[in-house]
């Protein structure tokens, strides 16, 4: 069986389980994705944030070192949970002051608070493979509730790797003054969107990491 | 030094100005007409608007200064109205819509000149009232094009980057899992922009191809190489335009040649203009707007791992661009 005929099967699999469930979001990804711990796969994960810059455009902030751990369970998912951090140094914005200004005191105080966190309360089907995520996130050691709303892409065993991987897209919004960042709103708009691509790998982060460091399959 | 982010500070100004031509109400209370007599003292003939300040005789017996505002200067152009139309010293009766909260401000309707004219911003100049009720608007069949660009509020020219705001990203389907956000963080632009008349407008972009980053960097340096980019041998992306035609005023199709790996194909971009007003500090005309395409990677060479990626790339580019200065100087960033 070639790779595309793998992935084929295994996403007709998918569908055929979500078709024979009256709540496919709990068994979506079921028969390609074992429930277990996995690890974010930090060549596969993008964090992106957005915000209105004086009425002319929407700059595209990256935060480029994100670690994350997810219990999934296949079976129902809204028993899984999530933990991820974010370091906060690690936000780039393609101009280097820019990218100073924003790790020092003026802004996310990276020395004093180096990491933002988030972390699951609950998560809430909503229909076909999307669903809210109800969680907390830490900013500045200021903790506020976040609702993420999330699609479950896919989930199925990596045919090279073989290793059972899953992919989600997020978004949601947050208010940056809520977390004592609050420099130059309203001209810089208050409301910062979030954009989250992530895929995870089954397995620890070590595990992650190691397999990242050995594999560097690159796509 | 100056960092990007003081920069922002006249900005403050500088929202009003583009709230002004985004929400009229966030100056003017709708519907709610009123009446000033008085003296021109002071005459703005500059985009976004027209604005003519008249002394007022104020009910409490002083003096006081209105500030009266019309449209730009493309459309004051179009019915005949031009900096000569008004001149300091001349004495004028003008309707029009109130400022909120009492501001001495107002949008003007109509303008009853001393002289006996009668001068509407959308009519033309008149002999009398009745001459100019005779008239049609010429918004309501404009002979020209379909849409009034928002770009018509500043000036035409040139405009450079405003590369401390300018961003090029794109994102794939990856195996049906996720969709990887890459950018190139280095590349320039240039905007010869008539408002006036968008489908003259031209933009010239120049990537840095190594530029690219992605979330690892064993990924970006195999997306330089000779399967992917090829920076080696070609350094730079180039998108140059070949025409712009308008969907809205703030909307329109940006037609262009694209060249990636030494291959040039036509690409097509949706532009989305935010805002285009001056910045109030450094009194810099600026233009903010969004550009969306979706280009074939395999039309440009570049079709490994097609099994576990998808052939669209969906771009996604955020820029500022201002008005260039005539001699070229330092921004002043």
């Amino acid at each position: 069986m070639n790779r595309k005929t793998f992935i084929a099967a295994t996403a007709a699999l998918v569908i055929v389980g979500c078709g024979q469930n009256d709540n496919p979001v709990t068994d979506s990804g079921g028969d390609g994705a074992p429930s277990g711990r996995y690890a974010v796969d930090r060549l596969h994960t993008y964090l992106s944030f957005s915000y209105l810059h004086q009425g002319l455009s929407y700059p595209l902030l990256r935060a480029t070192d994100v670690m994350g751990e997810l219990q999934f369970d296949s079976e129902d998912m809204s028993n899984s949970i999530i933990d991820v951090s974010v370091a906060a140094a690690s936000i780039r914005t393609n101009v280097e002051h820019f990218d100073k200004e924003l790790a020092s005191r003026k802004f996310f105080n990276a020395d004093k608070y180096p990491y933002m966190t988030f972390s699951t309360d609950h998560f809430e089907a909503t229909s076909g493979n999307e669903g809210v995520l109800h969680g907390n996130v830490t900013i500045k050691g200021i903790t506020k509730p976040l609702e993420l709303v999330v699609t479950f892409n896919d989930g199925f065993v990596h045919p090279v790797l073989e290793v059972p991987v899953l992919g989600f897209s997020a978004t949601g919004s947050l208010s940056r003054s809520d977390f004592g960042l609050d420099r130059f709103v309203p001209v810089v708009s208050d409301t910062v969107v979030l954009n989250i691509e992530v895929e995870f790998r089954h397995g620890s982060t070590d595990e992650s990491l190691a397999a990242a460091s050995i594999a560097r399959d690159g796509v | 030094m100056l960092s990007r982010l003081f920069l922002l500070f006249p900005l403050l100004a500088a929202s009003q100005t583009i709230h002004a031509h985004h929400a009229f109400a966030a100056d003017y209370e709708a519907g709610k007409a009123g009446n000033v007599e008085g003296t021109i003292t002071e005459i703005i003939y500059k985009n976004p608007h027209a604005r003519y300040y008249i002394e007022v005789d104020s009910a409490g017996g002083g003096k006081e200064i209105w500030d009266l505002q019309t449209m730009n200067l493309m459309m004051l152009g179009r019915v005949g109205w031009t900096k000569d139309t008004l001149k300091v010293g001349d004495k004028i009766s003008v309707d029009g819509i109130l400022g909120r909260n009492n501001t001495k401000r107002m949008s003007i309707n109509v303008v009853t000149h001393e002289d006996g004219r009668v001068i509407s911003p959308q009519r033309g100049i008149a002999e009398s009232n009745a001459d100019l009720n005779a008239r049609t608007s010429l918004e309501a069949d404009s002979p020209r094009g379909e849409f009034i660009s928002l770009a018509a509020n500043i000036s035409p020219g040139d405009y450079e980057l405003e590369d401390n705001h300018a961003y090029l990203g794109f994102s794939y389907d990856h195996m049906g899992l996720s969709n990887p956000q890459l950018q190139f963080t280095e590349f320039d632009a240039t905007l010869s922009l008539d408002g006036n008349n968008m489908a003259n407008s031209r933009v010239d972009i120049a990537v840095n191809a190594a530029s690219i980053v992605a979330a690892v960097p064993e990924f970006e340096a195999r997306l330089r190489g000779e399967e992917f980019l090829n920076v080696e041998q070609h350094p730079e992306i180039s998108f140059v335009s070949t025409g712009y035609s308008e969907t809205s005023d703030t909307t329109g199709t940006l037609q262009g040649d694209l060249t990636i790996a030494g291959i040039t194909k036509p690409a097509t971009l949706t532009v989305s203009i935010h805002a285009a007003a001056m910045n109030q500090l450094n009194k810099r005309e600026m233009i903010g707007f969004a550009a969306n395409g979706t280009i074939s990677r395999s039309a440009y060479g570049m079709s490994d791992f097609a099994d576990w990626v998808a052939d669209d790339l969906e771009l996604n580019i955020q820029v500022e661009f201002q008005k260039a200065r005539e001699s070229k100087t330092e921004a002043g960033r």
